[in-house]
């Protein structure tokens, strides 16, 4: 047997996955105004500014501080290592924000200093995440397949992030790379399969039976998807380098995309069947509204195959747009949205209740948040993918305000949820 | 009894000297344990095993008078944590309080420190764990 050396300060403090945890829904509420404001025109073409605006805050704005929140959170559980200088974690949530707002302000207009801005800041932030969570990481106390496909993403995300940082610079007056299109499709398969999707079957491998009491993922399952998706993740870089194929069949773009697929294959097919087949075989089957969530993001996860293969040989741009909604806010978003209303109550309860039971009566994890409230935010993040899906295909002005008005509803909802935990845990009813 | 047997047989017993009266010794073996359960069973001690591989067992050895190890593998996060903290609160002198857990706690370990307990982990093959809490400091 051996004994840990965890200590309390090695913990990271409830503040930090907190923090970056209440910044999503502030940015469901820009995306939602985005959307109010610019109509149908941001659902028409995914090379619109106000679309890269839009797509940027769904995964800057609202994927990227709750996966940031989770691994400052879950490294120091699943690895046993703890994430150093953690404190470093606030300036990184603040350049993170200071990098999103002068994107979004370039986009819509703002001065070319405004990408400088967004270079400088979103850089730091990066680095200030990636070098010490890529140290602990480096050094795990505990090794598995978790550890090993947060790894794989983090490493991704440093590929994405150099990625897009050159490719700022066509927004900050210096010219986009050349290429630009196949720089685009290699940035979207690396950071959708490589991080978001890296980063969800890693850590569904263990909250899932952590918290759902699901059937367990096997050993080799896990090594087989792990190894597809650093295939799919690898290949695309070869076409990059290849380049010039201007006598293929395809272009070079799509072969990028055709690549991907093993990755894909793993993401988007085999990981959520297999996730899916073990919330079926659940152990206790107790009534759980964040699986509501798993589930959708699940099935989102399952369209999303056919829906890129369309988008990467279809004319209509729309295609394009449909299959970036559904991947953010169908997919990721739906998993990271029930992920928030499962790990929130579960960190109050251990930082706030956990260490006075046996010494007093303490309340239930079930009684931090209702789950009235989870199953409104549900209803409101169902209807608000299912609008902008019929936006996008009917490009009517007023589906995408209403497609608007329900994010920021989404975002209030979350938002009053997180909150409603975060400060309402003493006065919970003990159990 | 063979001769590789023979080798198996006195390496758990010297391993056993070092046991304390209520303590768990665990074992990956090449071997089943066979004819040593029921020795050891007629001297007091609970012995389990679970072949994990072709060549590898699992052998659990608890002493006589080694409390009952808590399942907790079945529950719901925070329910093992909940559970392990509940038990190790009520903890007497130099009692132990063994669990078998869904994973390695890491978070649990600050909780237990704060209160002034000792633990020891142990990660099973199945990556489920075996933990002991002991008071007394």
């Amino acid at each position: 047997m051996r004994t840990a050396g965890l200590s309390l300060e090695q913990a990271p403090p409830l503040s930090i996955p907190a923090g970056f945890f209440l910044a999503v829904p502030v940015s469901l509420l820009v995306a939602g105004c985005i959307l109010l404001f610019t109509g149908a025109e941001t659902f028409g073409n995914p090379w619109h500014p106000q679309t890269i605006a839009l797509a940027h805050v769904g995964t800057i704005g609202v994927l990227l501080p709750g996966m940031f929140g989770a691994l400052y959170q879950m490294i120091p559980v699943v690895a046993g290592a703890p994430v150093a200088a953690i404190r470093l974690a606030h300036g990184v949530q603040a350049f993170l924000l200071i990098g999103l707002a002068a994107f979004v302000w370039r986009m819509f207009g703002g001065p070319v200093f405004a990408m400088t801005l967004t270079s400088y800041s979103l850089g730091i932030a990066l680095l200030g995440f990636l070098l010490p969570v890529g140290w602990s990481l480096s050094r795990p106390a505990t090794r598995n397949e978790t550890t090993l496909g947060m790894r794989i993403a983090v490493i991704v995300l440093a590929a994405i992030t150099l990625m897009g940082l050159i490719m700022a610079q066509g927004y900050a007056g210096s010219g986009f790379p050349q290429g630009r299109f196949l720089w685009t499709q290699v940035h979207l398969t690396l950071a959708l399969l490589g991080w978001v999707g890296g980063l969800i079957m890693a850590v569904s491998w263990q909250v899932v039976p952590m918290f759902y009491l699901a059937g367990t993922t096997g050993t080799a399952s896990k090594r087989i998807l792990l190894g597809a998706l650093v295939t799919g993740l690898v290949l695309p870089f070869v076409v990059f380098i290849a380049g010039d194929l201007r006598d293929s069949v395809l272009s070079a773009t799509q072969w990028a995309a055709v690549a991907s697929m093993p990755a894909a294959l793993a993401v988007w097919v085999a990981h959520p069947l297999l996730t899916l087949q073990g919330l079926a075989k659940r152990k206790r089957r107790r009534s759980d509204a964040s699986l509501l969530f798993w589930r959708s993001g699940l099935i989102s996860a399952l369209l999303l195959l056919p829906m890129a293969v369309v988008a990467c040989t279809a004319d209509d741009a729309r295609w394009q747009v449909l299959f970036g909604w559904f991947a953010i806010w169908g997919w990721a978003g739906m998993i990271l949205h029930g992920m928030l209303t499962r790990i929130v109550p579960f960190l109050v309860w251990f930082h706030r209740v956990a260490p006075r039971i046996g010494k007093t009566k303490v309340v239930s994890i079930r009684s931090l948040l209702p789950q009235q409230r989870i199953k409104i935010g549900f209803a409101c993040h169902l209807v608000s993918l299912a609008l902008g899906a019929v936006a996008i295909v009917t490009q009517a002005d007023v589906v995408a305000g209403m497609t608007g008005v329900l994010l920021l509803a989404t975002g209030i909802s979350l938002s009053g949820s997180l909150v409603h935990v975060l400060t309402n845990s003493g006065r919970a009813v003990p159990e | 009894m063979q001769h590789g047997d023979v080798q198996f047989v006195d390496a758990v017993v010297q391993s056993l000297r070092t046991l304390s009266g209520d303590g768990v010794l665990k074992l990956l073996a090449t071997h089943e344990p066979g004819s040593l359960a029921v020795e050891l069973a007629a001297r007091g001690y609970r012995i389990t095993s679970c072949q994990r591989r072709e060549d590898a067992w699992d052998i659990e050895i608890s002493a006589p008078h080694t409390p009952n190890i808590a399942d907790l593998r079945d529950m719901e996060a925070p329910e093992p944590m909940h559970h392990v903290l509940t038990a190790a609160s009520l903890l007497e002198g130099s009692q132990t309080y063994f669990a078998r857990l869904p994973h390695v706690p890491h978070p649990l370990f600050p909780l237990l420190r704060e209160r002034g307990l000792r633990w020891w982990t142990h990660e099973e093959l199945d990556r489920t764990a075996l933990l002991a809490v002991r008071a007394g400091g």
